[in-house]
């Protein structure tokens, strides 16, 4: 088993602040695909895009734990949904203590 | 009877209007859930949110109530790993809620229209199966089915208050976020 997680702003890239039906719908996807979470309020962060631009943002942090390597697709299929559910232009993520900023595919 | 005080509160009900039974609840949830409302709830309903966030941070709640590391009960037998039961389990829900609520009054989440976040979620009436049949317009046997499907949060026994009620009672807000299906009579 190992540890994958990801950081959702509670924000938008506009700043707005979203409906709590996303928060509702994202536990319900990640229930759906791994079973369980730990989820956190991370106090701050601050990340800077590949325009140089330099973003801060309060996260909701969610850990899951993975019984395989064949999971982690469904992982960050997971996170490239929230990324387009919660408007955001990249996402933290770390799969077994690998961290990378994720821009979504395409 | 009117019902307001957490320990005795038979239904919880959510800020999109949905009600849930809380007589399911150990004497340790209902008094976590307690603590939990008297330390939200004035930051709630505090209009400012500067004043709000000083009386109770919606981070710090979060992280204590619904938080792996936290204080949760429920949490505890799993090492803060939220699972489907636990996510689904009233007390979970209720404390969730009172969670958002608190984000909403501070920025963190979008407020919904109209002010039914505002209302005390602990707040409700019981009334007879048919005074509820009456005020939805259905028959009596179509409040029993939605009993008995449980759309209705029902309690028996014996509410003083404005006059004793016996029997089976329902939930009066249970009943306002019920929408009968309405079934065309055949001609």
């Amino acid at each position: 088993m190992f540890y994958v997680k990801f950081l959702v702003p509670v924000t938008d890239k506009a700043g707005q602040a979203v409906r709590s039906e996303a928060w509702d719908r994202l536990a319900g996807r990640i229930l759906d695909v791994v079973g369980g979470f730990q989820q956190t309020r991370v106090v701050a962060g601050a990340w800077r895009s590949d325009s140089g631009q330099v973003f801060h943002e309060e996260s909701r942090e969610y850990v899951m734990a993975l019984d395989s390597m064949r999971q982690v697709a469904d992982f960050l299929a997971l996170v490239d949904w929230a990324a387009a559910a919660f408007a955001q232009a990249a996402m933290f993520v770390e799969v077994a203590g690998i961290p990378e900023v994720l821009a979504p595919p395409g | 009877m009117t019902t307001t005080a957490t320990q005795t509160a038979r239904t919880y009900t959510l800020c999109d209007g949905a009600v849930l039974d809380l007589q399911g609840l150990d004497d340790e949830q209902r008094a976590y859930l307690e603590a939990a409302y008297r330390r939200a709830w004035p930051a709630i309903n505090e209009e400012d949110a500067g004043k709000s966030r000083r009386r109770c941070e919606w981070g710090d709640f979060f992280n204590d109530v619904v938080g792996s590391k936290g204080s949760n009960p429920l949490l505890r037998a799993t090492q803060g790993f939220v699972t489907r039961e636990i996510y689904d389990h009233p007390f979970f829900q209720a404390l969730s809620d009172l969670a958002t609520r608190l984000g909403m009054r501070q920025g963190l989440l979008k407020r919904p229209r109209g002010k039914r976040w505002l209302v005390d979620p602990f707040a409700d009436e019981f009334a007879p199966v048919s005074e509820i049949a009456s005020r939805k317009s259905v028959t009596v046997k179509a409040v029993h089915k939605a009993i008995d499907r449980g759309d209705l949060v029902t309690v028996t026994g014996v509410l003083d208050g404005a006059g004793p009620k016996s029997g089976l009672l329902v939930s009066a807000r249970s009943a306002k976020a019920w929408a009968p299906k309405r079934v065309k009579a055949a001609s």
